[in-house]
């Protein structure tokens, strides 16, 4: 066990290693000159020249390259020259809001999805089944925008309970506890509209994993042995048809960070989805290949628990096996 | 097993015998319908700019006219077009290389497993969303490049069910009896492997059509659509200035995207039950 994670981790240098190279490839071979883009539409030569030196965009492809490369290894993600900040700092400042966002949804989402799967299966076929059935499929269907849209038609326009977007009432005088109501209020919304997105997922693909599991022989030997149908379901059923929902959970968990964006720019949330949506508009390089990097990393390392929990949960899957 | 051309009229008639299938079906019918005769069914020029802005759905523009006076309905017409040619392009795309990369990899195991896999970690490690972004910022918004990235981003999840799939299937007693009794792998493939792993793709396969529609009503929401080409998601993107004043530019759209794909994935399903045989008698049961 230990070495097989040993050796996964090993393969992680190569594999970030060419998704940073992919990244710069990518990146600079957009059109558009950043320097000119950065300077704005009316500014003179001479200025447009300045940025260019400072920033080293005028050296050959490959100097680039090994600049880029060299200042990854040390950790050094380069300065925004959009927003005038560390790329770092930039990233982490907006990769918190946007797991202040994210962790919320994704748990109400994963928690509630497994469980309206498991409990619709056990009665298919049943109009309790249909009818949830039907409420997942119709937001399944929903864009993502489109439902943020329709929420804050009804909840902020005509309702106005909750505020349309941002992150806090700007130039407000709340303290202490006013400024975390501010927060949770600007929250609701988005979360909500977020973890809608989500919830019909993992209550699809768990109700079709147990439907699937429901014809083995031990879920036979179960209800032969006389448990209740919450039993077989809930205790013999759902371990085994975990593995779909949880491939999909630590698969999408990492894409969440940038999967946020369309939330983000419908309510205006400074998380790191909308950061990369305005980087890519301004052909900012340091800050697209930070944030493409880190997004990357996270899904790399989720995509390794997803393995390790998968030989958890079924000893069928047996990946150590190389090890021997 | 029946073949050819009864069989398939076989299987489509107990297909639509299901009323989920016959649901999704009728609307990606219909859906299909409009898209081919939409130069004939629009009532008005999508693009013709009038005077009679924001005019709410009655008689004349049945679904009224947006904040430059064209008509919704015409607009809304010529939009299916767009989403049923990124739903079929890039679904098509995407399982064709999910399925046959899966099977490979996971049948094989050792270090064709071992490369396959890395290569799925890496394509999943992009960020999808941004990826395209980035492409589309690239080469351009033109529709046909678009329907290729789309297409070309989908297929790791696909794989990775496929391989995940076959790693279970591959220690259960029947393939491996196969295995033991001499067939050639390509027979263990195609014969057991496949059609047994192949349901959870199928499935998957529905919602990533889906995906490929929602993507582009993304994409165009985003202001990165294909500015020549109607499409739902950018008619939600035009109108979404103009919510407080009139709500049916933002949400008639939006209505239709769910509709679209509430049928491609009750189409999908009923597909996924039929080729299931295990679901199958489950559900007559």
């Amino acid at each position: 066990m230990g070495r097989y994670l040993l050796g996964r981790l090993l393969q992680f240098i190569p594999l970030i290693l060419f998704v940073v190279v992919l990244n710069f490839t990518l990146v600079n071979l957009a059109p558009g000159d950043p320097a000119r883009v950065l300077a704005g539409e009316d500014a003179p030569l001479e200025y447009i020249e300045t940025l260019r030196q400072r920033f080293g965009l005028d050296e050959p492809f490959h100097v680039r390259l090994y600049l880029y490369l060299k200042s990854f290894v040390q950790l050094d993600f380069g300065y925004s020259y959009a927003f005038d900040r560390p790329v770092l700092a930039l990233i982490g400042q907006h990769l918190a809001n946007t797991l202040l966002l994210v962790i919320p949804a994704k748990l109400v989402a994963v928690s509630l999805g497994m469980f309206i799967g498991a409990w619709t299966s056990g009665r298919f076929g049943s109009f309790l089944d249909t009818f949830w059935s039907t409420v997942m499929l119709l937001l399944y269907a929903a864009p993502t925008f489109w439902v943020g849209l329709m929420i804050i038609m009804v909840f902020s326009i005509w309702l106005g309970w909750f505020p349309t977007s941002g992150i806090m009432t700007v130039a407000s005088t709340y303290s202490g506890w006013e400024v975390v109501v501010d927060r949770l209020r600007h929250l609701f919304l988005p979360s909500l509209t977020l973890m809608l997105s989500l919830l019909p997922i993992y209550a699809r693909i768990t109700r079709a994993a147990m439907l699937e599991v429901q014809h083995e022989d031990y879920i036979l030997t179960a209800r032969a042995k006389g448990l209740t149908e919450r039993e077989v379901l809930f205790g013999h059923a759902l371990p085994n048809a975990l593995l779909p929902p949880i491939t999909i959970a630590g698969i999408s968990f990492g894409l969440v960070f940038t999967g946020a964006l369309l939330v983000e720019i419908v309510y205006s949330w400074p998380g790191l989805g909308r950061l990369m949506y305005q980087s890519v508009y301004r052909r900012d390089y340091p800050l697209l290949m930070g944030i493409f990097t880190i997004s990357a990393v996270a899904v790399a390392v989720f995509s390794l628990l997803t393995d390790l929990v998968y030989m958890l949960l079924d000893p069928r899957v047996k990946l150590h096996r190389r090890e021997q | 097993m029946q073949t050819g051309f009864r069989g398939a009229w076989l299987f489509w008639r107990s297909f639509l015998s299901t009323p989920a299938g016959a649901v999704g079906a009728a609307i990606v019918a219909v859906a299909l319908f409009v898209a081919v005769l939409a130069p004939y069914l629009a009532p008005a020029d999508p693009y013709q700019i009038t005077r009679a802005t924001f005019l709410a759905p009655s008689g004349e523009h049945i679904l009224g006219t947006d904040n430059l006076g064209r008509d919704m309905a015409s607009r809304l017409i010529w939009g299916t077009r767009t989403s049923l040619l990124f739903g079929f392009g890039a679904a098509s795309l995407s399982l064709v290389i999910g399925v046959v990369l899966g099977a490979l990899s996971g049948y094989f195991g050792g270090v064709t497993d071992h490369l396959f896999s890395r290569l799925f970690e890496v394509f999943l490690m992009v960020p999808r969303l941004f990826l395209i972004i980035l492409l589309v910022a690239m080469f351009g918004s033109n529709m046909l490049i678009a329907i290729g990235v789309i297409g070309f981003t989908l297929w790791p999840s696909n794989a990775k069910l496929m391989r995940a799939q076959v790693l279970t299937l591959k220690s259960r007693a029947f393939v491996r009896a196969s295995i033991g009794s001499g067939a050639s792998h390509l027979h263990v493939l195609a014969r057991h492997v496949m059609p047994n792993g192949v349901s959870a793709v199928i499935a998957n396969s529905s919602l990533q059509m889906a995906n490929a529609v929602l993507l582009e009503a993304s994409l165009s929401f985003l202001g990165l659509g294909d500015p020549n080409v109607v499409s739902w998601g950018q008619v939600i993107q035009q109108g979404q200035s103009y919510m407080v004043r009139a709500w049916w530019i933002v949400t008639l759209p939006g209505l239709l995207l769910v509709i679209l794909i509430l049928g491609i994935y009750l189409l999908g399903d009923a597909l996924a039950m039929k080729l299931n045989p295990r679901l199958r008698t489950r559900g007559s049961a």
